[in-house]
């Protein structure tokens, strides 16, 4: 598919979702995951030991996919969650692999050196535990957990957020600050 | 939660407390959850301070694919399993055309280039055909994003020692499941694939009790041949448990490397235990699979120490007795014995002690399985010297009534060398059977008559004579020294050369001590060796050698140098026929010699003479003149420049030098060899004549033809005297000598005696033959290959290529006769026979068809001859040196054919380069000289350019 046909796509499909198609969404979030995924591949195999930075990658899978015309400025915004959303997808799946580790496999001595040199596993509890805690405050608190998703995940500011969520500015910084607080506090040992 | 939360962070930070306590009196869990949020709200660095950025981290490395990700047509669902070598997903069709799911496994991708790749897929390819019930299979391999995956059959079962402990499987019951492994690994071997990486969670056993197999020859795909340098990055993963000693050191790996594996698997399966005790640590581990040695498993599971790791409870033998259903007495007793054998045989540190296959190993479990005796021996250094014993072996020999069969046997040459030893043993006889005997040879003097003995004329062999009736005859003897004499005196006979005598001399021997002794004890293994020397019959000699080597090992042990000797003996006797088993039994010997006492020094050049002798046939000349001087130089040293087998070392190497062409070595050797046999045995001893065969034909080949004709004479007469059967070929090669002289009336004298007395030998027929063709006398050369032809198809019959080739000359006779009806027939008989026998491309094949092709190119069918002429020609330029003169004739035949085409150029090309060829050898083969001559000269004629022609015009 080449990008103009993609561009095409992507307006759709999000027209498709203002709508509120279900499956036009998840399509899109499918698109999204797919080109982080490739995108931190390939940013890997370029930049060998170095810290990806995953916001980064949240704005260039962005740009990639995002329609050649430009967007209505509602469906950008509505863009951008999605892809803030894949990408939340994609760590909490890395990190699961990598807590997965410890349990089951192979328990016999192994010689290997190299394996999986340098990955700090605290990252990986860390988001694991994040993840919990942020589906917990969607119940409790679920404005809360949106303008999460939206600065956190998908790198807005305070007005894109604002705006993205229908709520005014002030709003989304207080709710940042109950968000903040109370996700550190469940995800305290 | 949230409005507390929000007013508490409006009050001053010392208020909020009481503030809460108010709100919150009977909610004491919201209480701690806001009061905990205010807390955490005052801390700088929250986990969402710093936005998403060092959560990167997770995508990094080789592992980071994330399920969903897409490999081919594949798409992660779960992580089912992480090794050394990679992480496997549960995947599905992303097409969904298969229900299926399949095991994904992502290697480790390392610094792959794109041939590693490309070898990577080309492997896949392979292990994709291993297809048995036991063996999960592989669907697919492919490269996506520089990362490499394999899809495999997913197997949903339980590490087949865990399957096995949860069960509570028996021992039997054990062996019986571990036979699906074997099985599989035998259809992979069977397939060329070696596993590499056996070990019990490769090997699954699904619910309905299926094992089945993973990983088959993946180890290969990832690191080819390297497998543990652990100190390099990349080194692949390997679990030394289970890793065969070769494959620790990192030398190459073969199916016996999956033996050794299975031996662990299985000794851990039965056992419960490591074959080795390690505290745990893998250099330690790595270290005891090359130098320790395994507990016996039968000891083991008695023993109470737990390996580390393990709680003392798990691994204490009532439990583990108990996971085999079984206790620890009774454990031990199953597996004493047979299944100890089989264990200690798979897990041996050298490769080639191992069973040779896994079906061999599968073999002898499915034989304790079946209450049959196991193949495998208690494993040991005189296990190892018994399989150097022959495969066949005469058991019958022991009774004394078959020697009927040696007798028959007897009266041909001694072979080389059997006099090594024949004079050392018998110095070497124990001191006072040495005494008692030299005492009887005195006695012997004595009662001879008293003139006569004081004779000096009185030879030994008279003396010997006189003793060997007495001791025949005299039965109240005592019976120890007289079968020692018998053996003392049957061994002097055979060093005189009188196998007959010796023979029933040392058959009696043999007899008297099976009688005296019972068929197993030494001194009947010293009878045999004897015996074993006095025959001609290297099969026979075998099996007498054999049966002695059985009796020295259990009677003497491995070390013994009795032993060795023997193990020399059968050397030199299967040496024409197993070079391999002639090379081991050497080298045993040589082993016992070398790290034996200094006295042994004698026995330790014997060995290396014998195989230099080897490697002096098999072409490994720079081995065998390196071992053939370190013996002589032993032999001088130690039994003298004179000694019997100083002489035969320094005459082989005469043999060798004259073989290199290292003339002036060779003669050397042949002069030193015949001088100090003239000395010591007197000129007309037969050992005099065995060096002047080889000097003379060393002077044969250097062109010195009347020294070659004298010394051959003088050979011919000792040997004429000694009624040697070696005389009518050394007629045939005093013909040869005669024939460079151009005597050619004496020549034919030789060769007609030469084959009269060999009563027609056919070689030596077609020799006649040969040298009258030379001669140019076809008509006669005809009558002499034909004579050789009826001999070779009565012994040999006609589809044999010896018969073929004579019948090839034969047809060249008649070809040169010109009757070209007959010889088209014979010839194409001959390559009938020669080509399914030889091939195409053989020289014997080649000599033949170029004579064919020259017939056909007479007969005008030129279509038809090429093919013969330049495949002939072709077949002979690669066969031999460039200067062979056969090399000569078959550009000579093809240029000929050339001409016949009008191809003057290439006629040109070749004949001059035959006529360069053939120069040298224009004395002896002066028919394709004159040819190439003609050739030219007609060419040149021809061609219009008769200066050219002139030069090559016939001599006068």
């Amino acid at each position: 598919m080449d990008a103009s046909s993609t561009s095409t796509e992507v307006t759709r499909l999000l027209a498709a979702a203002r709508e509120g198609d279900a499956g036009a969404v998840d399509r899109l979030f499918q698109r999204a995951y797919e080109e982080l995924r490739s995108l931190a591949h390939a940013v890997r195999r370029d930049s060998g030991n170095h810290t990806l930075n995953t916001t980064a990658l949240v704005h260039e899978a962005y740009f990639k996919l995002k329609p050649s015309d430009g967007f209505k400025p509602e469906s950008e915004l509505h863009f951008k969650r999605i892809v803030g959303r894949a990408m939340r997808q994609v760590l909490i799946d890395a990190a699961r692999i990598r807590t997965a580790k410890k349990r089951g496999g192979d328990d016999a001595v192994r010689v290997t050196l190299d394996d999986q040199v340098g990955t700090t596993n605290t990252d990986a509890v860390t988001f694991v535990q994040l993840e919990t805690a942020l589906n917990e405050l969607e119940k409790v608190d679920q404005r809360a957990a949106e303008v999460v998703a939206c600065r956190f995940f998908a790198g807005m500011d305070v007005n894109d957020t604002a705006k993205a969520l229908g709520i005014s500015a002030p709003t989304v910084k207080r709710d940042w600050r109950v968000a903040r607080a109370w996700l550190a506090n469940a995800m305290e040992p | 939660m949230r409005q507390l939360f929000e007013s508490s962070l409006e009050l001053p930070a010392a208020e909020r407390e009481r503030y809460l306590f108010e709100q919150c009196a009977d909610d004491r869990a919201l209480l701690d959850e806001v009061s905990g949020m205010l807390r955490a709200d005052s801390i700088e660095g929250q986990v969402l301070d710093q936005g998403i950025v060092p959560f990167g981290s997770l995508l990094e490395g080789a592992d980071a694919a994330v399920l969903g990700e897409r490999f081919g047509p594949y798409v992660l669902e779960r992580e089912i399993g992480r090794g050394g070598m990679g992480v496997v997903f549960l995947a599905g069709r992303a097409d969904g055309r298969f229900e299926r799911s399949v095991a994904l496994k992502l290697l480790q991708p390392g610094r792959a280039t794109p041939a590693d790749l490309d070898r990577f897929a080309n492997e896949a390819q392979l292990l994709a055909r291993l297809e048995q019930r036991n063996i999960a299979r592989l669907y697919d391999a492919g490269v996506e994003d520089g990362q490499p995956y394999l899809v495999m059959e997913f197997v949903e079962g339980a590490r087949i020692d865990r399957y096995a402990d949860d069960a509570r499987l028996s021992v039997r019951e054990r062996l019986r499941l571990f036979m699906q492994v074997c099985d599989a690994v035998e259809h992979a071997h069977g397939n060329l694939v070696v596993h590499r990486d056996l070990k019990p969670s490769n090997i699954l056993v699904t619910s309905t009790g299926d094992v089945k197999l993973l990983d088959f020859g993946i180890a290969r795909l990832t690191d080819e041949d390297r497998v543990v340098d652990a100190t390099a990055t990349g080194a692949h993963a390997l679990t030394p448990q289970f890793a065969s000693p070769e494959q620790v050191k990192g030398e190459p790996l073969g199916v016996v490397s999956d033996v050794y594996s299975l031996g662990v698997v299985l000794y851990d399966l039965l056992t419960g235990h490591h074959p080795y005790r390690g505290d745990g640590d893998v250099w330690s581990e790595t270290n005891a699979v090359v130098e320790s040695q395994p507990v016996l498993p039968s000891k083991i599971v008695r023993a109470s120490a737990p390996s580390s790791g393990e709680t003392p409870g798990e691994s204490a033998p009532p439990a583990m007795a108990a996971l085999r259903s079984s206790t620890p007495a009774r454990l031990e007793r199953e597996l004493r014995g047979d299944l100890d054998t089989i264990l200690l045989k798979a897990l041996e540190k050298e490769p080639e002690r191992r069973y040779r296959s896994v079906h061999a190993f599968g073999d002898d479990i499915r034989r304790t399985l079946t209450g049959h005796p196991i193949l495998a021996r208690p494993v040991g250094r005189v296990y190892r010297l018994r399989r150097l014993v022959a495969r066949n072996r005469l058991t019958a020999v022991a009774a004394s009534v078959t020697f009927v069969s040696l007798i028959a046997g007897l009266g041909g040459a001694l072979w080389q060398a059997t006099v090594a030893g024949r004079e050392r043993d018998t110095a070497r006889l124990e001191e006072a059977k040495a005494r008692q005997v030299s005492d009887f040879l005195i006695s012997v003097f004595e009662s001879a008559d008293p003139e006569e003995a004081l004779v000096p004329t009185l030879s030994a062999k008279d003396v010997l004579d006189i003793g060997a009736a007495r001791i025949g005859g005299e039965l109240s003897m005592d019976p120890e020294l007289n079968t020692t004499l018998l053996d003392v005196i049957g061994r002097v006979y055979l060093s005189l050369g009188e196998s007959e005598t010796a023979d029933s001399l040392l058959r009696l021997g043999l007899d008297r001590r099976i009688e005296r002794f019972g068929a197993d004890d030494i001194e009947v293994s010293r009878s045999l060796a004897s015996l074993a020397r006095a025959t001609t019959d290297r099969a026979l000699s075998d099996s007498l050698l054999s049966r002695a080597l059985d009796i020295r090992l259990r009677e003497l042990g491995p070390n013994h140098p009795e032993v060795g000797r023997i193990l020399i003996a059968i050397g030199e006797v299967v040496r024409p026929s197993d070079s391999l088993r002639s090379r081991q039994a050497y080298e045993e010997a040589l082993g016992i010699f070398e790290n034996g006492p200094a006295e042994h020094e004698v026995d330790v050049a014997d060995a290396k003479y014998g195989l230099a002798f080897l490697y002096h046939g098999t072409g490994a000349y720079e081995q065998s003149e390196r071992l053939y001087w370190e013996a002589l130089e032993i032999q001088r040293q130690h039994v003298g420049s004179g000694a019997p087998n100083t002489l035969q070392t320094i005459s082989q190497l005469g043999w060798l030098y004259r073989l290199l062409a290292r003339y002036e070595e060779s003669e050397a050797m042949f002069s030193e060899a015949l001088e100090t046999r003239r000395r010591i045995y007197g000129d007309g001893h037969i050992k005099v004549a065995n060096s002047l065969s080889g000097f003379a034909q060393l002077r044969l080949e250097q062109g010195r033809f009347a020294d070659a004709e004298s010394m051959f004479r003088e050979s011919i007469e000792v040997r004429r005297a000694w009624g040697h059967t070696g005389l009518p070929s050394e007629l045939g090669w005093l013909a040869r000598a005669l024939e460079s002289q151009g005597k050619i009336a004496n020549a034919i004298a030789a060769y007609e005696e030469a084959i009269e007395l060999s009563d027609g030998h056919p070689r030596l027929t077609n020799d006649y033959g040969a040298f009258l063709q030379r001669a140019g006398r076809s008509a006669d050369a005809e009558a002499q290959y034909r004579r050789a032809l009826a001999a070779y198809e009565a012994s040999l019959g006609p589809d044999h290529p010896f018969t073929a080739n004579v019948l090839g000359n034969v047809a060249a006779m008649v070809h040169d006769q010109a009757r070209l009806d007959e010889a088209q027939d014979l010839y194409e008989a001959s390559l009938r026979v020669l080509e399914s026998a030889y091939g195409p491309n053989h020289p014997a094949t080649a000599s033949v068809a170029l004579r064919f092709g020259t017939l056909l190119v007479q007969r005008g069918a030129f279509t038809e001859a090429e093919p013969w002429l330049t495949r002939g020609h072709d077949a002979t330029v690669a066969a031999f040196s460039p200067d062979h003169w056969r090399v000569g004739e078959a550009k000579v035949r093809l240029g000929g054919f050339m001409r016949t085409l009008e191809r003057p150029d290439d006629a040109e090309t070749l004949l001059l380069k035959a006529r360069e060829i053939l120069e040298p050898h224009r004395g002896f083969q002066p028919g394709p000289w004159a040819i190439v001559n003609r050739q030219l000269f007609e060419l040149y004629t021809d061609w219009g350019r008769p200066a050219d022609a002139a030069r090559y015009a016939l001599p006068h």
